[in-house]
């Protein structure tokens, strides 16, 4: 399928709209764990304190690098949705179990999210390359 | 359905209700639900208890003492549970040898400091961490967990710790000691 410069425009944007709004919400996260830690009477925990790096390294990096580098390359719907989830997971239950931690307990829950963020974000990978090779299959053949 | 969770924002709103629910559930676990490990056994019919009572290991170690006449405080390190349990046995000749001490000397919010300096600051022979007024606004209790610290006659004794992974004082904002 050739794409046309509109569209490439427009899948440009997509992304850089995506790399911006993952800017965003590392920077709410890295308000909210300073706040949360300047109130929580000297205890400390690196959950909560660095919570915004999973939007930032994990959302915002690979989305702008990706806009940088090769606009015509951009993950599907399905992809971006498992990525997102994924990254999600892993950021709420980064800020969860730091808030437990600031409190002086703990939860076997919160493992929940770690596995729940690797599975999504590995399936959103893995989709996006699949997505990759099927395309590249399709040129090759023609 | 594949082509019904592509819909835009579809998957976003399913995913964040299901987020938000199940981090409803983990507080709900963590603070409100109520949960049984191990029941209390009923005792036998001739009265006795079925298991002894908890017993400390050994008699423990004296590691201190302080006397003069109106204040006499002994203190020991026992074993129990591969935990280091610090009791001070006091004996004061009068009340107003028990004393309490605010950070900085001031009565305030978010104003601390470490256990040992304030003791030292009001040459307190033996002291505590307080009870950390301005965590709650209402009620007394002595603050624990890893601030919990022992000072006497100028050292620390036990190994407060700080975020959980560092042996270091925490700031606090008032103690109790025991001086002139």
């Amino acid at each position: 399928m050739t794409l046309s410069t509109s569209d490439i425009n427009q899948s440009g944007r997509s992304i850089f709209k995506t790399g911006y709004v993952y800017l965003l919400v590392s920077l709410v996260c890295a308000v909210f764990g300073a706040v949360y830690e300047h109130f929580s009477h000297g205890v400390y925990s690196g959950y909560m304190a660095y919570a915004f790096l999973f939007p930032l390294a994990g959302g915002a990096l690979p989305f702008l690098t990706m806009f940088l580098l090769s606009p015509r390359q951009i993950p599907g719907r399905l992809s971006r949705n498992l990525y997102h989830s994924g990254i999600a997971a892993l950021t709420v239950g980064s800020m969860v179990r730091g808030a437990l931690d600031i409190y002086g307990t703990a939860s076997g829950l919160c493992r929940v999210y770690r596995i729940a963020g690797a599975v999504f974000a590995g399936l959103g990978i893995l989709s996006y390359l699949f997505r990759i090779l099927s395309s590249h299959s399709a040129v090759k053949s023609l | 359905m594949i082509r019904f969770l592509k819909k835009r924002y579809v998957w976003a709103v399913l995913y964040g209700i299901l987020l938000s629910a199940f981090t409803l559930y983990v507080v709900l676990d963590t603070f409100v639900l109520a949960r049984v490990y191990m029941a209390v056994p009923e005792e036998a019919e001739s009265g006795q208890s079925a298991d002894p009572p908890v017993q400390s290991t050994d008699s423990g170690t004296r590691i201190g003492s302080y006397s003069d006449g109106r204040i006499e405080i002994t203190v020991t390190e026992y074993r129990i549970h591969d935990t280091s349990v610090y009791v001070a046995d006091i004996l004061l000749s009068s009340a107003d040898y028990l004393k309490t001490a605010l950070a900085g000397n001031v009565y305030g919010r978010n104003v601390t400091d470490k256990t040992s300096s304030i003791a030292e600051s009001h040459d307190a022979i033996l002291a505590i961490n307080g009870d950390y007024y301005g965590a709650r606004q209402s009620g007394y209790c002595l603050d624990g967990g890893g601030s919990s610290t022992m000072y006497f006659n100028g050292e620390v004794i036990n190994q407060p710790t700080t975020n959980g992974r560092s042996i270091r004082e925490r700031g606090v904002s008032d103690i109790v000691y025991i001086g002139y």
